[in-house]
């Protein structure tokens, strides 16, 4: 894993989540599995490693009928992933200095 | 190492890519039914009027409703997207809800000022019309500056 990037976020599915909630304040269980295209156990098991790092906090509104599970990016989660795609950014304008160097 | 290097920048290109579709898949998600800003629009515009020209009871019965209100559409919005942002915290977006508030406040305000001290009643209506058709505007203005946003590079 090169310098700066996240092995938690990095895996695609979870950099995915991270990436789907950056842009809302909370997103619901079945919009995320449904962005991600896979099962709910595959959904839920991603949820529960970001949950476990504290990159994510997971709620269950009482209310009437089926209770949904909402999940928010945390503060930490936010700066972690935001590292993370500078890292990226980092890794492939490196990339493009060393081909030009290189020519 | 070379090689090495070439490999990573590609996996951190797909990564890219990877977080592009996520946050369009976001973007299509959120689009505001086309009743969502009509009613929204009408409890603020609802509000402005009856806050202005009512009296004490008046005041509390449009509170619950207001109030009320805003919790259903809201909970109706989050249902129907399985989204919900702040409006105050959207980035960029965000400037379009910011006017919107000021509009919101000194049109009540002023209403409220021209019946409490003059009398006048129709700068409520006018206050209550300008309320409804702000919100319709820069409510819309937000929603397309949010999935522009989201649609951008990350």
């Amino acid at each position: 894993m090169s310098a700066g990037l996240n092995e938690i976020i990095h895996a695609s599915n979870r950099l995915q989540i991270c990436a789907f909630l950056s842009g809302v304040t909370q997103a619901e269980f079945g919009s995320i599995r449904d962005m991600l295209g896979v099962a709910d156990s595959v959904t839920s098991k991603q949820l529960k490693v970001l949950e476990a790092a504290g990159y994510v906090v997971l709620s269950k509104p009482t209310g009437k009928g089926r209770v949904k599970t909402w999940v928010a990016l945390t503060p930490e989660g936010t700066r972690a992933y935001e590292e993370h795609v500078a890292a990226l950014k980092a890794l492939i304008a490196g990339a493009g200095a060393g081909a030009v160097a290189g020519a | 190492m070379e090689s090495n290097s070439v490999r990573d920048a590609h996996e951190a290109q797909a990564a890219l890519n990877a977080i592009e579709g996520a946050r369009a898949s976001a973007a299509e998600r959120l689009t505001s039914p086309w009743w969502y800003h009509p009613i929204l629009g009408l409890l603020a515009a609802g509000f402005v009027v009856s806050y202005t020209l009512g009296g004490v009871w008046v005041m509390l019965i449009v509170s619950v409703v207001y109030f009320g209100g805003l919790g259903i559409l809201m909970g109706s919005y989050k249902k129907r997207t399985g989204m919900w942002i702040n409006g105050l915290k959207a980035g960029r977006a965000s400037w379009w809800t910011l006017p919107l508030a000021v509009i919101m406040i000194a049109g009540m305000g002023g209403a409220y000022y021209l019946h409490a001290d003059r009398g006048l009643d129709w700068p409520a209506w006018v206050a209550g019309i300008i309320v409804f058709v702000a919100v319709n505007i820069f409510g819309r203005r937000f929603d397309v500056a949010l999935r522009s946003q989201l649609r951008q590079r990350a």
